[in-house]
């Protein structure tokens, strides 16, 4: 076959970024500078003014970009002085279009970096996020002070800040999300319910009197393995097997598929598909979606964060209940760091780059128009005491021609207007949760990939391949469990949870408590 | 459409001359092996220099690329760039072969590729043969275009194709097998089916584009030699088993040769969307590039995946210069080079 095909997402990283070796690399960034100098001398006359650009992640581009982005200049160049430039990307190329301009040392500002997209660790292992300590402490005090330095401390590595936290629903509390219709006909009582189990006899109702699967689960699959609700911190997202209890003061990293509490997990979920409450072969993402919509399903199991019952109205239509079964709460690394924004070391303005984030964080008018748009256009006020907004007359979340609809992105939540009324005093109590969580004795601590990241390699295909079907239910665990950790160990298990527990020894040794 | 003047265009390139005087100097020799002496030059120019943009773009994105390999040779970090970045030797190659994954990917690369490249010259030989005979028809564009036509459908459109035949709840083979009172098939839980399914998949997807080509090979053909085999009373048959396949020989090997030397590269979208990523049959999906994937997308680590690419590649020379030695050792004129 003479052919070309695309091969994988790595390998067109890799030729793309062995093409771009044939010229220097500062030439194109040298190139790109002065190229956007001039752009911003053009449309921007004003003197003095410094031109900041945000890359981030996006589903599809809005229409109305440009509208949003002058909406902001305007406050921002007498505020601040600076010339902001949005730059929406894809979320499906988000990652390699990022991943490509940082390997070939393109210039930028402020970028939207996370553990799982665009990946923080990654990006500070190859050193193209700016440290922002000083830039924190000098350009953005209000930021710097909008959060307590143990939740800071979750962004640092080896000691250093590299990228700023948004605020928002930092534990996981993981939990079920019912119909209300299905809980009242088949006599739900969501109080008495405190773990997976306990929603076993509904379902076996909802089952058969409905005859639907009734939880939703979307493809490859999932199971009820959630690490925080069975009381680990897991320390690295890239090392699923990974794991410590997060109360355990002596630090000490272990093996989760070999934990009693993942054999538990993995024995429910077995169950669970074999009562047929979730499906063997479950559909698609998009077509599991729009047959939740259809009534196929009975509850979903997710991030039970407040006002999660009126997201997944919203979603799939019908009314729903929720509770997190997740106790206690759990304050971890990555559930600190789950959305950042970071300033790229080859900013030139690093300082005025800090203080479009400050905006982006403290000032609530920045953020929502950047998160909403613009007021009687975008949105108009429901309720304006209690800062509800909505959709103006026949217009949805789907016809508006700016609904980014990805709050979480841009800075600070808590800031955010409320979409439903429902949901008035939902950030109140998502903040209380934030302060109330327990924090993970290894909160703050990020595992150093470098030395082991053969060991890496070869243990997530064994756990992709040998684990994955027993936490999905599709394997009996006492079926596949010898063998998914004997092979985990043959690749390596042992020699990274050494290794992480020298580093995590080493880091209590500079961070004592 | 494919009309005949195209297909006559891509018809078989022009044998190479061989033995030809040669100067005695080394740089002279070079020169005249590629460009001939200078008469030859003369004559060739405007063709040499038509090919000029084919050259510098070949040098371009696949010469220049290889200074790359270095990048599977070092511990790659953006900021300290390419040459910067700290040598590590064979370090970024342990991933490969750390696990006794190393045999399984090995083997269905191999094995699935050996079955792609026989299945497909086979069936598009026949197909092109069937087609030839066909020329004349009304009918035969449209067969082309239709065999053809799946070229142009991504793996990842085709997946879905394959999951609504296949899938367990509504699947529509499922429903068939009901129909006539059988046990379902579990087909996403059944590793021993797919290579059976993979290959029919890359056939539909691949058999028009190889036809297309050996249907070129046919045409090329000087009719004198089918006229003069009828005369000798050849049926149809022996037509083609005596005239036909001779003549296409070269073009077979040729085709054949460049297939392995990719033959440890799989069709990632193929390997990767037609059986979702599903771990319970990876036992006879799972080759290098799924299971290079698979290892480092969290990871995100260049140099790991240069390693692999590296890998693959250089078996890849390996076995074409292997394979060419063979078929040299058979006969000279139908070798590469």
């Amino acid at each position: 076959m003479i052919r070309h095909r695309v091969l994988t997402i790595l390998s067109v990283l890799l030729l793309a970024s062995m093409v771009l070796t044939a010229c220097p690399a500062t030439a194109p960034a040298d190139s790109m500078g002065a190229e956007s100098q001039q752009e911003a001398a053009a449309p921007s006359p004003a003197e003095g003014l410094v031109n900041i650009t945000y890359t981030y992640g996006s589903r599809g581009i809005p229409a109305d970009l440009q509208m949003v982005e002058d909406a902001m200049n305007e406050v921002l160049h007498d505020k601040i002085g600076v010339n902001l430039t949005l730059e929406p990307i894809d979320f499906g190329a988000f990652n390699d279009k990022m991943q490509l301009r940082l390997s070939a040392g393109e210039e930028c500002d402020i970028i939207f970096t996370a553990p799982w997209i665009n990946s923080y660790a990654n990006n500070v292992a190859n050193g193209v996020l700016a440290p922002l300590d000083d830039l924190l402490l000098n350009h953005a005090p209000g930021l710097w002070g909008s959060m307590p330095p143990t939740t800071w401390d979750a962004a640092r590595v080896n000691g250093v800040i590299y990228g700023v936290i948004n605020q928002q629903i930092f534990p996981k509390p993981w939990g079920v999300h019912p119909r209300k219709d299905l809980a009242d006909k088949y006599g739900l009582d969501l109080n008495s319910v405190t773990k997976w189990e306990d929603m076993e006899p509904w379902l076996a109702a909802v089952r058969d009197g409905e005859g639907i699967t009734p939880v939703f689960v979307a493809a490859p699959g999932r199971g009820l393995w959630l690490p925080q609700y069975y009381g680990f911190d897991p320390l690295d997202d890239g090392i699923s097997f990974l794991g410590m209890k997060a109360d355990d003061d002596s630090l000490t990293a272990v093996n989760m598929a070999e934990s009693v509490e993942f054999q538990m997990a993995a024995e429910s979920t077995k169950r669970w598909v074999d009562e047929g409450f979730m499906p063997l072969e479950p559909l698609p993402n998009d077509e599991a979606q729009s047959a939740f919509r259809a009534g196929q399903y009975a509850m979903g199991y997710h991030v039970e964060k407040p006002g999660n019952d009126v997201e997944a109205q919203n979603a799939y239509g019908f009314e729903f209940l929720s509770k997190s079964l997740t106790v206690p709460l759990i304050l971890d690394t990555a559930g600190a760091t789950a959305t950042m924004n970071a300033i790229c070391a080859t900013s030139q303005n690093p300082g005025k780059a800090m203080e479009v984030l400050e905006e982006f964080n403290t000032n609530a008018f920045i953020y929502n128009l950047l998160s909403r748009g613009i007021e009687g256009v975008h949105w108009v006020w429901d309720d304006e005491v209690n800062q509800v907004m909505r959709f103006p007359e026949g217009v949805d979340g789907n016809t508006s021609s700016y609904n980014p609809n990805t709050d979480w992105m841009f800075g600070n939540q808590f800031n955010a207007y409320y979409r439903d009324a429902k949901q008035v005093g939902a950030w109140e109590a998502t903040k209380k949760m934030n302060d109330t969580a327990f924090p993970s004795e290894a909160l703050g601590f990020v595992v150093d990939r470098e030395p082991i990241k053969t060991e890496i390699a070869q243990t997530s295909a064994v756990y992709n391949e040998l684990v994955l079907p027993i936490q999905y239910g599709w394997v009996a665990y006492e079926d596949g469990a010898a063998e998914a950790i004997e092979k985990l160990n043959e690749a390596g298990a042992q020699t990274i949870i050494n290794e992480v527990n020298r580093q995590l020894q080493d880091w209590r040794a500079r961070n004592p408590r | 459409m494919i009309n005949k003047k195209q297909l006559d265009g891509q018809a078989s390139p022009s044998p190479k001359p061989r033995h030809s005087k040669q100067p005695a100097s080394t740089p002279e020799r070079f020169l005249h092996r590629l460009f001939g002496n200078e008469r030859e030059l003369k004559t060739n120019l405007s063709l040499l220099s038509m090919s000029l943009p084919g050259i510098v773009l070949l040098f371009i994105f696949a010469y220049l690329p290889m200074l790359g390999i270095v990048i599977a040779f070092k511990d790659y970090r953006f900021n300290l760039g390419i040459l910067g970045s700290e040598w590590v030797g064979f370090q970024n190659f342990r991933f490969l072969f750390g696990t006794d994954a190393a045999f399984r990917i090995t083997r269905n690369t191999l094995l699935m590729n050996l079955l792609f490249i026989s299945t497909t010259t086979v069936c598009a030989l026949t197909v092109a043969i069937l087609m030839n005979e066909a020329y004349r028809s009304r009918l035969s564009k449209y067969y082309q275009t239709m065999l053809f036509f799946p070229y142009f459908i991504s793996w990842v459109i085709v997946s879905y194709f394959v999951f609504a035949f296949l899938n367990g709840q509504t699947g529509m083979i499922n429903r068939w097998i009901d129909a006539l009172n059988l046990d379902r098939i579990a087909w996403y839980r059944s590793p021993e089916y797919w290579p059976a399914i993979l290959v029919l998949a890359n056939l539909w997807n691949g058999i028009g584009f190889s036809s297309i080509i050996y249907l070129a090979g046919i045409l090329g053909i000087s009719p004198e030699l089918f006229e003069a085999a009828k005369i000798d009373g050849a049926g149809k048959l022996q037509q083609i088993r005596y005239v036909t396949l001779p003549m296409l020989y070269p073009m077979i090997i040729i085709l054949a040769l460049l297939a392995i030397g990719r033959i440890f590269h799989a069709d990632f979208g193929l390997f990767f969307f037609l059986p979702r990523d599903n771990p319970l049959l990876y036992s006879t999906t799972d080759v290098i590039d799924t299971f290079v994937y698979r290892s480092l997308v969290e990871l995100g680590e260049i140099s790991m995946a240069a390693a692999a690419g590296f890998y693959q590649s250089f078996v890849g020379f390996l076995l074409v210069v292997g394979a060419n030695w063979v078929v040299r050792r058979v006969n000279e004129d139908y070798a590469l080079y």
